[in-house]
């Protein structure tokens, strides 16, 4: 049944732009226009279209399309790319102002480097600034002042993190993933140093089959591990801050928004709207004493506050 | 409602991660879905949140404890009276009454029992199991009945091994040293996405006690007749063990863990002091029989056992386990009677098996309760045989064979209920019915209060039953250094349950300002209808009583980042209806020591105890520990007079160095000195005198 709504709506829907574009074309012609570009049809994806969609101003006329269907695409005058796939061709293909969504911060730098210059680019990261994730860690425990993460070739911003957990009063025990070693042996070395395990967006070490092994290794030694989304304080990690595709959104709303009010875009931008998830069973039944998320959440609030 | 809408995002990252492999891009680090790794049969329940009193002894203190045996950990349990009868059988009993069997204490090893109470006792020699391979060990102080069933009237004994997951590459380990101990090693592991392994080999042998040939100091010789053992030439012991545990995870909701393991065991028993000789000066009876004669006694032991759990929704756990274990014992026994050896022994053999399955699901109503609730179903098979030579048949009879089989239906469910923010109550209870007809409730309620952040008031009452043992029903007595037999011919009739009723009052105090914690807890534990050996009737009987009231402490203190100390004390006074049994003409309760005890019971369980350990890692992969053990004297509850045992004092001493990134190699040299001072304590019996032992263990990973 709904498939076969589905193929209707595939039949009728050029037809229905069509006649839509045209009286819309027609009716206001001061209507500013947007095209959503999605890297690929994905959940989250489709998420962040809907709930960009219901926070949009009036007065603005949303397209919607993803990479596998990139035919007769609308003038627009501002492209929005949700993922680093169409922020690509985005960057690479259409002129008009453009910003990045859901792709993280070394993407789009890499993005920035090979754009026009004459165009202007802005995104909102996917990941959480350094100074959030240091703050939450000195918040949730205080006591533990030793930060490990395990990272492999791939760039990520050590130097920034050591930095900031030092002006926290904390300091980096950071440790390769050797290549002739074992993941558990790295992680053991690790452990035996840091007081707590912090995860990095690094898929060589931080993937669905390898969590496991890590958050049981880390469980063993006491140590707890502060996840990056959601998912991994499910999994068994004490917190995580993290902002939801739908945060995300909104914040995009508001970027369209701004644009068309002052005709600029904002610089690049972290998430403004965050979650803080914790995982009390975790934390009890490592003797952990943590306060509420609503006080992680003020003390979080207060240490970004007071750097700005 | 989250987890819902994860597992779609899950079904589309997995798509989205198989896109994305090659790429570069980490964007969809963020979007990648877990498994629930660490779940509630996971998760250890906070000390402060325990309806009991618990200890938990883990990884880093067993490594510091340097113990090779796995009885010996126990002593950092306080109140824990932990002894060898011979070189290597072990026994330990929380509380005391500390006879050789230690009948009142459950033990587990991954939730699989291996108290047997065909048996009564716990084989610690023939457990498939290295001390390596330990992962922690979590002794509940007080009847747990309502948790873990029968014979938990003292405590329960809960021994997690490693995760499959814990060895990574190959591992081989040496340890030489005193008193012929001689141990070796290899383990490996490794595995894949969904699955895990570990593998054990090991040989562990030493000579036991050093062979005396003066009496201990403490020992006059007047004391020392017939029946008193002074040699210790045969208490060696040889085990070689394989153990395997194994987890596929094939997916986010399933879990499954397999284990199995064999060992076999040569253990030398038996005494040549009963026999008149001339390197015995103090047996002179040339009348004198001993039916324990110098011997060994060969026990092969396995388990196969398999964990499924299974991940609802809701956070709610369903876990299914099954496990086989089988214990065979066996020994020749020659017989001296009136001066000679009877040239061919006596065969007896018991085999011991069980099966269990238990079904136990785990779930969180409401944002305030967590219910577990299960059955289970176990079957005990006991064998047992003895065949004397037929030039004895004429004065021994003509040996025994008899089998048992007994089944046991359990029912279990336990509550944990925070109505308020500072309150916590846990409620249980576990009936249980077994074929021989004793049914048993056990119900426990303790209530737990966090009066302030970080102190808790833990107020705590339950009844336990110990069901009697095969060989208490079937068997007129225990025959210390003898195989247990049955003998349906002469059985202690109308035997009923033991009954434990135990109060407490729990303290646990954290204080993180200076890394310190404390756990004070005062007990009464009143036991009625005890089960002991009339020699009125010859028989088990119900009517011994005992009550026991005193205080245990355990402070830990972490002085720096890279020390801990860990102090244990227990204070116990206890008194029986001994004496009055006694007046009644039953000596089964006569003081052989009256100068020191008129309650023989009490007089078995050591007022003061204290262990204490500390460890230290230093730089350059340096790491030191020592271990301090003191004990009151006692009188053991089964014994003469003779092996009255003094106070005990040990100190022992751990000295390593690891060598860390010497290539693809790495390794730890360790030196263990057990008992110092050499201050040649004795333990359970007068001739098991524990002097120094040294020992060098040199490890190699790679």
């Amino acid at each position: 049944m709904t498939k076969r709504l589905h193929t209707w709506w595939r039949c009728m829907l050029p037809l229905i732009l069509a006649v839509a574009g045209y009286s819309q074309a027609a009716g206001a012609a001061e209507l500013k226009r947007v095209l959503l570009l999605q890297s690929e049809q994905f959940a989250p994806y489709q998420r962040f279209h809907r709930t960009f969609e219901q926070n949009l101003p009036q007065g603005v006329r949303l397209e919607v399309r993803d990479m596998s269907r990139l035919t007769e695409l609308p003038a627009a005058d501002l492209v929005v790319a949700v993922g680093f796939k169409a922020a690509q061709w985005a960057v690479e293909h259409r002129q008009e102002p453009a910003f990045a969504t859901l792709l993280t911060r070394e993407n789009f730098m890499t993005l920035r480097a090979s754009r026009g210059a004459s165009r202007s680019l802005s995104a909102i990261y996917l990941e959480q600034p350094l100074s959030r994730q240091v703050a939450l860690i000195r918040a949730v425990l205080p006591e533990r002042k030793r930060v490990g993460i395990l990272y492999s070739n791939r760039t990520f911003e050590l130097e920034g993190l050591r930095d900031e957990l030092s002006l926290s009063g904390a300091e980096l025990v950071a440790q390769p993933l050797r290549p002739d070693g074992s993941l558990a042996g790295d992680l053991e070395a690790l452990l035996a140093q840091a007081d707590i395990l912090m995860a990095i967006p690094d898929g060589n070490i931080f993937n669905s089959s390898t969590i496991r092994n890590i958050l049981l290794g880390s469980y063993r030694r006491g140590v707890p591990m502060i996840g990056l989304t959601a998912a991994y304080v499910n999994a068994g990690a004490l917190c995580a801050v993290y902002s939801t595709t739908e945060q995300m959104a909104a914040q995009a709303a508001g970027v369209t928004e701004e644009f068309f009010r002052n005709g600029v875009l904002p610089g690049a931008q972290y998430p403004q709207l965050y979650q803080i998830d914790l995982n009390q069973e975790v934390a009890r039944s490592l003797r952990l004493t943590v306060r509420s998320v609503e006080a992680l959440r003020i003390e979080v609030e207060r240490a970004e506050g007071g750097r700005k | 409602m989250k987890r819902l809408q994860f597992s779609v995002m899950l079904l589309y990252s997995c798509m989205a991660l198989s896109v994305h492999a090659g790429e570069q891009t980490s964007d969809f680090d963020y979007f990648e879905e877990f498994p629930l790794v660490l779940s509630a049969s996971r998760l250890a329940q906070p000390l402060s949140e325990a309806p009991n009193a618990m200890t938990v002894i883990d990884r880093e203190m067993i490594v510091a404890s340097g113990s090779r045996n796995i009885a010996d950990l126990l002593k950092l349990v306080p109140g824990m009276y932990v002894s060898y009868y011979k070189g290597s059988q072990g026994f330990a009993a929380y509380h005391g009454a500390t006879d050789q069997y230690a009948r009142r204490m459950q033990v587990l090893i991954d939730g699989r029992s291996v108290y047997l109470p065909p048996l009564s006792t716990v084989d610690w020699a023939d457990l498939p199991l290295s001390v390596e391979d330990i992962e922690r060990i979590e002794v509940v102080r007080g009847p747990a009945a309502a948790s873990y069933g029968a014979n938990s009237t003292q405590g329960v004994i809960s021994i997690v091994t490693r995760d499959a997951d814990s060895v990574k590459g190959k591992q081989l380990s040496y340890t030489h040293g005193t008193h012929g101990i001689n141990d070796v090693a290899a383990r490996f592991g490794g595995g894949a996405d969904a699955y895990d392994y570990r593998v054990t080999l090991a040989y562990k042998a030493d000579n036991g006690y050093t062979d005396l040939s003066q009496l201990p100091a403490h020992v006059p010789v007047t004391l020392f007749n017939q029946n008193a053992l002074l040699r210790n030439n045969n208490d060696s012991n040889q085990a070689r063990m394989l153990n395997y545990r194994g987890n596929y995870h094939p997916d986010a909701q399933n879990s499954v863990d397999l284990q199995f393991g064999f060992s076999r065991d040569v253990q030398g028993v038996g005494f040549v002091d009963k026999n008149p000789s001339s390197v015995n000066p103090y047996n002179t009876n040339p009348a004198s029989t001993n039916g324990n004669t110098p011997h060994d006694l060969f026990a092969s032991a396995h388990f196969a056992q398999a964990d499924w759990i299974r991940m609802l929704e809701n956070d709610s756990e369903l876990r299914l386990r099954f496990y086989h274990m089988h214990l065979d014992r066996h020994e020749a026994v020659n017989v001296y009677l009136g001066g000679t050896y009877f040239a061919d022994p006596i065969l007896q053999s018991v085999r011991s098996g069980r099966d269990e399955l238990e079904v136990q699901h785990t779930l969180a109503w409401g944002a305030e309760n967590r219910l577990v609730y299960g059955a289970a179903w176990r079957q005990d098979q006991l064998d047992a045989q003895g065949v004397p030579p037929a030039s004895l048949i004429s004065i021994l009879g003509n040996g025994y064979a008899h089998s048992l089989k007994s089944d046991e239906l359990r029912v279990f469910a336990h509550d944990e209920w925070h109505p308020m923010q500072p309150l916590l109550v846990n409620v249980g209870g576990m009936y249980e019915r077994d074929r021989m007809g004793h049914e048993n409730v056990s119900p426990r309620v303790a209530l737990n209060l966090h009066f302030l952040p970080r102190h808790t008031l833990r107020m705590g009452s339950s009844v336990a039953y110990r069901t009697p043992a095969v060989a208490e029903e079937f068997f007129p007595a225990l025959q210390p250094g003898d195989l247990v037999v049955t003998n349906p011919t002469a059985t202690s009739a109308g035997l009923q349950a033991e009954r434990m009723l135990s109060r407490e009052i729990g303290y646990l105090g954290e204080f993180s300002e200076w890394g310190a914690s404390l756990d004070l807890r005062l007990f009464s534990d009143q036991l009625s209808d005890g089960i002991y050996e009339s020699k009125l009737s010859g028989r088990f009987v119900n009517g011994m009583s005992s009550e026991l009231r005193g205080m245990e402490m355990t402070i830990k203190y972490q002085p720096g980042r890279n020390a801990t100390l860990t102090l244990n004390a227990a204070h116990i006074q206890a008194r029986s209806n001994c004496p009055a049994l006694l007046a009644a003409g039953d000596t089964a309760c006569s003081t052989v020591n009256p100068a020191r005890y008129n309650d023989v019971l009490a007089g078995s369980i050591p007022v003061n105890s204290v262990s204490a350990l500390y460890s230290r890692n230093m730089s350059r992969g340096w790491s030191v520990s020592s271990g301090f053990y003191y004990q009151d004297e006692l009188q053991p509850y089964d014994r003469p007079v003779v092996d009255f045992q003094p106070a005990q004092r040990r100190v022992d001493l751990r000295l390593a160095k690891s060598f860390h990134d010497t290539g693809s190699w790495q390794g730890e040299a360790a030196l263990t000195v057990q008992n110092l001072f050499d201050t040649a304590y004795t333990e359970y019996t007068a001739n098991n005198v524990f002097d120094r032992r040294i020992f060098a263990t040199l490890t190699l990973r790679w």
